[in-house]
């Protein structure tokens, strides 16, 4: 199985809402959204050329 | 005491009730203190390195010559403090592998290690950044692996946080996702790996069935003296993660020379294919 992304979720890393996953995946998924190498944890893109939906993360 | 040592302790003691002696001694001491600090530095260094000869390298990050001994590891680490265990509260989420470009476009985390040095994948990183391989739109469906980083004493840990996402389900009802979780652990094997499975087929198939590829488990190999402490620990297991990701990836017929695209020899090395250049 190939991979593309992966989310490094420590055991601390507990979710807030429900549909985590769905966006962890979209922002996989289309451009802009996939023009990051490396988001911080509050999904700051690192070097990106875009930002997804064009809102600050 | 013959006449001649009382003369030699009495000028000794005439030169030290001097005021410029107080400050002659002070200045040695300082410099002792410093060549004392210095040598402790010098010491603290290296063992907050990942020797590049250690087994780590072998066992998982010297395959890839992108990811080579030197360039994959940290060469300063250390430095802080040191507990065992992983670290907590991360999230990072990365773009690790484009088949369309090779398997080439990987960035290393700059903001999370700062000391990591510019590698073959972080230099074809940049040709990311000019538009040059993100293309996949509709239709090209790019699979994310949710990695959980754990050790066996966090299997409470772990159990919480995974129960916890039937109160916040990880997608939509009814919905498959292009994911799969992946409990990885540093080292080669892990005392938990069936609890987690329980675990895991317990959870309601509305959790579950999120994941298309299901649940699998991961080893960084990482050797115990590494593995177990921190920060060296985590660190390791991140810079492992691309390797063993990139070689499922591998698994696949990957190498052909599409459209005229001149394959790196690092790349080469990688596919571990024939194709001539």
């Amino acid at each position: 199985m190939q991979v593309h992304y992966f989310y490094l979720m420590e055991p601390d890393a507990l979710p807030v809402r429900a549909g985590w996953l769905d966006r962890l995946v979209a922002m996989a998924q289309y451009p802009p959204c996939t023009e990051f190498w490396v988001r911080d944890r509050r999904g700051r893109a690192m070097g990106s050329v875009l930002s997804c939906d064009g809102n600050e993360w | 005491m013959y006449p001649a040592g009382r003369s030699a302790m009495r000028e000794s003691l005439a030169w030290l009730l001097q005021p410029r002696s107080y400050l002659v001694i002070v200045t040695l001491c300082l410099g002792l203190l410093l060549l004392h600090e210095w040598r402790l530095a010098l010491v603290f260094v290296p063992r907050g390195r990942i020797d590049a000869e250690a087994p780590i390298t072998a066992a998982a990050t010297s395959r890839i010559p992108a990811f080579g001994a030197e360039s994959a590891l940290p060469s300063a680490v250390g430095g802080g403090k040191r507990r065992r265990g992983p670290a907590s509260g991360v999230g990072t989420y990365i773009h690790v592998l484009d088949r369309d470009g090779l398997g080439e476009h990987v960035s290393l985390p700059a903001a999370t290690h700062n000391a990591a040095p510019r590698t073959t994948w972080s230099a074809n990183a940049s040709s990311l950044a000019e538009g040059g391989a993100l293309s996949g739109g509709a239709g090209h469906e790019r699979h994310l692996a949710l990695v959980l980083p754990y050790i066996d004493d966090q299997a409470p840990r772990i159990s919480q946080m995974i129960r916890r996402w039937q109160r916040y389900p990880p997608c939509a009802a009814r919905a498959t996702l292009p994911a799969t979780a992946y409990f990885y652990h540093p080292s080669s094997t892990s005392k938990i790996v069936g609890k987690l499975r329980q675990i895991w087929e317990s959870m309601p198939a509305e959790v579950t069935q999120c994941f298309d590829g299901g649940m699998r488990t991961l080893y960084a190999q990482l050797p115990d003296r590494v593995g177990f402490v921190h920060p060296d620990g985590t660190c390791g297991q991140f810079y492992a993660l691309f390797n063993i990701l990139h070689e499922q990836v591998l698994a696949a017929p990957l190498c052909s020379s599409r459209d005229g695209v001149v394959l790196s020899a690092a790349a080469l090395h990688a596919c571990r294919c024939t194709t001539s250049t």
